[in-house]
């Protein structure tokens, strides 16, 4: 909201501030609670508009009606101007626009020749500079000389004194008293401890009643609190005068006319919205009541609604003249050729206003206070002052018997406050004293009843109070908003800073943030950078890359196939919540490939999410229908140059090193890599190089080369694989217990099978375990070879399997048992046998 | 006879040993004197012909001779190792500036650095962390909160909708982290002091505004809680977050669940209150917003507001983290640019 520092000094006295409006804007923030976002110096309008005086006064030598002017604006400079007007002469004070000013309209005075003589400026006559339109036209179209006595020199602006400030305020909701200029300058007046005053002007009223003019009834008393509104005829609508123009425009809005500017004017300096209809405009009756469903409705600027039958409206006999508090009809409106006002000042309910107002997508600056509360004290006083005003500027008579339906009066609510409870919820000590000065500066009726002074006329109040706070503060309610005005106006940096309630012992984490917590670390000690991707993506990018979401199924990652949409996107391309973290991953592997990172290890945990699946339309209360799983997600593209002394690994093994280490680290088990038919297979998967995992039978992710197609289709010419593990899944499964360790020593063995290339070494690492059982601590896989000496076809695989027993040292004999048992099974199972 | 061989043996050993090159020939000479089957032994086994009474004198002096040859070939062998170890040193001389193997750095992402460490320095004052769902009930996120419907202050929290027409409930992505403490209050009995780190969801994006973020939130619960409880635990906060020397003031201000509310500010960690751009010359920049709990909020999950006091706290993590890392674009954390992640080493 704009604020006008001059328009504020109408009522509260702001000497000074306008110097350093700075300190004025923090006093607002730190003890009022709004924020000043913005200081603007419009008085900046007049710059390069000073005053000076005619030293010398030709006749142009190629003009008539033009003369050359010489003109000092102090300081001993001089400037020629070329001069059209009649009523200025030799030693006039007057207005000098230099080159470079800017008058309103957006007239850029310029160093110009007319007719063959230089003019370095102009001579202002009042229109050009803004100021006025009431005065006669003689003097308008003339130039305007100051009185003799103006100072030479001087700016204009500080000669008018129009230097205004305008404040850029925040207000927060609850403070829907300080939506105007007399709100503001009463909170200042608090601040700074100042004298805040309205000016009440009194004005006749006409012999005929308004009743004869026009009637209003209310139908509906849930939704309109209080209407009043008063008749005005044979107004004279028209321009408004300057002052009434600047202090609009000063404050953003433009001048319409001089009865809807009065209302508007009004509006910004008591915070209440204010209607005015044409009379001659209404048929009938004035109701205030309920829409009809259906039924049309076209605004002000022409846009035609279709109400619900659920708005709060304003009509006559025929239609709806006006949605209430959010916009005015176009069919009551007032144009040029008004004559007859009947001027609305109401109270309707915020709840009410604001759904009108959010439903048609509306914001007015009438919604917009209703909707945060006006005064309900405040509805005549506006009435009457906006009639007065429209009377002094357009004309017409008032007419008397002004109707305020105002049924069921606002109770001001009682707030019974502890003194004690004040201090001790601030934590500071504060006199009865002290905090009833403060409730009595922000307005608010203490009930003499309850506060006794003590003897001998001491401090010794009685601790409790009952507070009626004033009618415009619709926020004080209860103690607590009683406790926060004392300790903001008594200033928040007195209170103390203490940890008065660390006698309790603390619990522990959620189990779920030392699960995050862990996994991310492993995935940083594994030489992964984290990335964190917005958890909505592009419903048509994420089906495209996803492709086949049976298989996301199949091994975990989801539970269900539809994605969560999302109602109001911010674009298409944040439509939905993301099912996976692969398509983030994969879109910043091609962000960092075209910005030059041609290799990188990344990975994500994060949530993904999912719809339940439901049986039917169910309407269980306890559980939410949607699914959000904890993922991680790793992605390694590229491959880092290859180094004098290293090669590396294809990426899909690279993240398997990665994620086995990390399963490793966490004592949970070993993960199992089964391979995935073809058919099964996401579409975002290269065939032979994916893997489905596992890990104790239960699937909990994949692993898998991203599908050359996928790669080229987004120009990425690199070696990219992905994977992705569900860790609340994978969590449930492991356990985190100490294995004992052995003091027997370690005895290794090697064997070399010769095996077909189509079977997965894998399945013969898990084979050799569950054959050897407790006494195997380790298998791995030493070497694999295949060429000279081997048949084609197939590869020669060693494995290097140390023993160990927890009780004994192991004898030759029993090593070379299993070790048989282990030749004979596998031959049994895959037909391998040891190489030769 | 056998004494006189037995002082040239140990004369010709000496000798060889001495003058040996190698640990191996060293060795071979051992092997040679005082092998089973070398020639200290052969000597020895002549002992038998010897006569009883000078057999002990010579046993005892073969010994000796067997012990000393001993001691000089370990003090040899000592030698000779060591001049061999110093020879191949030359040998082995590597260019130790040719680079070593690629070996790939991890790193946090900034988000995580800073909510980690706000955990980390909250856990140490007994805060300990809850969580909740991102798609969150209406209800949770604004009814509980004292934000009923078409409340204004619905309007500081621009919302998106979760589409869900089987659903007889509304849905949102979670707009702050405060429905955990609705949720957590629903479940675990105070006192408690909970911290909720999380991502949130607005409808806004511009050059300091990303529709998804993160904020941290604390709340605690305790019998009698005061506004200088409230002080005291954000300053601990700040000067361990930013350092001891920080300051921090208190600004009204309006939460719907917070009464009475204020603004936190901390004194500008760039300029140290000299005036920058990043605090727009006035020497503070805002961290966050607290409060006590509003009763409402303690009567909407059932407990007596005669009972229960708090406060509650929150920070934007981004904006933590541009204050600390000195960032100037939001969007540089949903970019996921190496050149970006690189720099954080945490």
């Amino acid at each position: 909201m704009k604020i006008s520092l001059n328009w504020l000094g109408r009522y509260v006295d702001l000497d000074g501030e306008h110097q350093s409006p700075e300190k004025l804007a923090e006093q607002l923030a730190l003890c009022g609670g709004l924020e000043v976002d913005e200081i603007h110096r419009p008085g900046l309008a007049f710059e390069k508009v000073v005053t000076g005086v005619i030293l010398e006064k030709l006749k142009h030598p190629s003009a008539d009606r033009l003369s050359v002017c010489q003109v000092s604006t102090g300081h001993g400079v001089v400037h020629q101007i070329v001069c059209g007007a009649k009523n200025h002469n030799q030693g006039d004070k007057v207005v000098v626009a230099l080159p470079g000013a800017i008058l309103p309209g957006n007239f850029q005075i310029k160093k110009t020749t007319i007719r063959g003589v230089d003019s370095c400026g102009m001579l202002c006559s009042s229109s050009e500079l803004g100021l006025n339109s009431g005065s006669s036209p003689e003097l308008a179209d003339g130039i305007l000389i100051l009185p003799s006595d103006a100072a030479i020199g001087t700016e204009y602006a500080d000669y008018l004194g129009v230097r205004d400030v305008i404040f850029e305020v925040k207000v927060t909701p609850n403070r829907s008293d300080c939506l105007s200029h007399f709100g503001l300058a009463r909170e200042i007046a608090v601040l700074t401890g100042r004298i805040c005053e309205f000016p009440v002007e009194s004005f006749l009223l006409d012999e005929q009643s308004c009743r004869s003019q026009i009637k209003v009834i209310v139908t509906d008393h849930q939704r309109c609190l209080r209407y009043s509104g008063i008749c005005i005829l044979g107004v004279q609508v028209g321009p408004s005068p300057a002052w009434l123009r600047q202090s609009l425009e000063a404050v953003g809005l433009k001048s319409v006319n001089n009865v809807v500017d009065a209302t508007n004017f009004v509006m910004l300096e008591l915070g209440q919205p204010l209607h005015s209809f044409d009379i001659s405009k209404i048929n009938g009756k004035v109701e205030v009541g309920s829409s009809q469903k259906g039924e049309k409705f076209e605004t002000l600027d022409g846009t035609i609604l279709e109400l619900t039958g659920d708005e709060l409206v304003i009509r006559d006999d025929n239609a709806p003249i006006a949605l209430a508090g959010v916009v005015g009809g176009k069919n009551s409106g007032i144009n040029e050729n008004t004559t007859d006002l009947f001027i609305e000042s109401a109270l309707f309910s915020s709840a009410s206003v604001r759904r009108t107002s959010r439903r048609f997508g509306i914001e007015t600056d009438a919604s917009y206070r209703f909707s945060r509360g006006v005064d309900p004290e405040g509805v005549l006083l506006a009435l009457n002052h906006c009639s007065q005003m429209i009377q002094k500027i357009a004309g017409g008579r008032i007419l008397r018997e002004a109707y305020d339906i105002y049924s069921q009066p606002i109770k001001k609510p009682t707030i019974e406050l502890d003194n004690a409870f004040v201090n001790q919820k601030i934590g500071f000590e504060i006199s009865p004293v002290e905090t009833l000065a403060i409730l009595r500066r922000i307005g608010c009726e203490i009930n003499d009843g309850e506060v006794i002074s003590g003897q001998d006329g001491n401090d010794e109040l009685p601790g409790r109070f009952c507070v009626k706070p004033p009618s415009y503060r619709w926020d004080l309610r209860i103690p607590e908003d009683l406790v926060e005005e004392v300790a903001r106006l008594k200033g928040y940096p007195f209170i103390p800073e203490t940890l008065s309630w660390l006698k309790n012992p603390p619990k522990s984490h959620h189990p779920e943030y030392d699960l995050r917590k862990r996994w991310v670390n492993m995935a940083t000690g594994q030489g992964f950078r984290q990335t964190i991707h917005y958890s909505f993506v592009s419903s048509q990018d994420q089906n495209e890359f996803l492709g086949n979401l049976e298989f996301l199924n199949q091994c975990g990652i989801i539970d269900s196939h539809s994605a969560v949409t999302i109602k109001n996107p911010l674009s298409e391309a944040q439509n939905v919540m993301r099912l996976s973290l692969g398509w983030g991953l994969f879109t910043t592997a091609i962000h960092n490939d075209r910005f030059g990172q041609k290799s990188g290890e990344i990975f994500e945990v994060g949530e993904t999410f999912s719809h339940q699946v439901r049986m039917t339309n169910d309407s269980d209360s306890v559980t939410d229908p949607f699914n959000e799983a904890l993922l991680l997600g790793l992605c390694v593209w590229g491959s880092p140059i290859d180094l004098w002394n290293q090669k590396m690994p294809p990426a899909v093994y690279r993240i398997k090193s990665a994620l086995e280490n990390m399963v490793r680290q966490s004592q949970l088990g070993q993960l199992h890599f089964q391979s995935i038919p073809n058919d099964q297979l996401a579409g975002f998967l290269h065939p032979q190089q994916a893997t489905l995992l596992s890990c104790l039978g239960t699937p909990v992710g994949y692993l898998g080369t991203l599908h050359p197609v996928v790669c080229e289709r987004y120009k990425l010419r690199v070696d990219c694989a992905i994977a992705e593990v569900n860790l609340y899944k994978l969590n449930k499964i492991l356990t985190r217990k100490m294995v004992p360790i052995s003091k027997f020593p370690v005895m290794q063995r090697d064997l070399a099978f010769v095996m077909p290339l189509e079977l997965p070494v894998g399945e013969v690492v898990a084979e050799i375990q569950r054959v050897a059982g407790n006494s195997l601590r380790e298998v791995c896989v030493f070497d694999v070879y295949q060429g000279e000496g081997l048949a084609l076809g197939s590869r020669s695989v060693g494995f290097r399997m140390k023993f160990q027993n927890l009780e004994k040292t192991l004898t030759d004999t029993e090593i070379q048992k299993v070790q048989d048992e282990i030749v004979s099974f596998l031959a049994q199972k895959f037909s391998i046998s040891l190489r030769s | 006879m056998l004494k006189n061989q037995l002082s040239a043996l140990r004369k010709e050993a000496e000798e060889k040993m001495i003058s040996a090159q190698s640990v191996t020939q060293l060795y071979e000479l051992k092997v040679q004197f005082l092998g089973k089957n070398g020639t200290l032994s052969t000597l020895m086994k002549g002992m038998a012909t010897l006569s009883k009474e000078i057999r002990p004198e010579f046993g005892k002096l073969a010994n000796e001779v067997k012990g000393a040859l001993e001691q000089l070939y370990e003090l040899q062998s000592v030698k000779l190792k060591d001049r061999e170890i110093q020879q191949g040193l030359q040998a082995n001389k590597m260019d130790l500036t040719l680079p070593g193997p690629y070996c790939s750095k991890g790193s946090r992402h900034p988000i995580q650095i800073v909510m980690d460490e706000i955990v980390e320095i909250l856990s140490r004052i007994g805060f300990s962390v809850r969580s909740g769902p991102l798609i969150e009930r209406d209800h949770y996120n604004f009814e509980a909160l004292n934000i009923p419907k078409d409340h204004p202050a619905r309007d500081m929290q621009d919302t998106f909708y979760i589409q869900d027409p089987l659903s007889p409930r509304e849905y949102v992505l979670r707009t702050h982290t405060s429905p955990v403490q609705i949720r957590t209050l629903e479940t675990e009995k105070p006192p408690l002091r909970i911290l909720v780190p999380g991502a949130v969801f607005r409808r806004d994006s511009d050059i300091s505004h990303s529709p998804h973020f993160h904020q941290i939130e604390g709340l605690l619960v305790d019998t009698k809680v005061s506004m200088s409880d409230l002080r005291g635990t954000i300053a601990y906060f700040v000067k361990a977050f930013l350092g001891s020397e920080m300051k921090t003031r208190f600004r009204p201000s309006f939460f719907p669940f917070t009464e009475p509310s204020a603004e936190v500010d901390c004194s500008c960690p760039m300029c140290n209150q000299m005036g920058c751009r990043v605090c727009g010359q006035t020497g503070w920049v805002e961290i966050g917003g607290c409060g006590l709990v509003h009763p409402q909020v303690f009567a909407n999950v059932k407990l007596d507001p005669k009972d229960w006091q708090g406060l509650a706290f929150g920070f934007g993590i981004e904006r933590m983290a541009m204050i600390k890392f000195g960032i100037d674009n939001i969007r540089l954390f949903s970019e996921n640019d190496l050149r970006f992640l690189e720099q954080f080493h945490l």
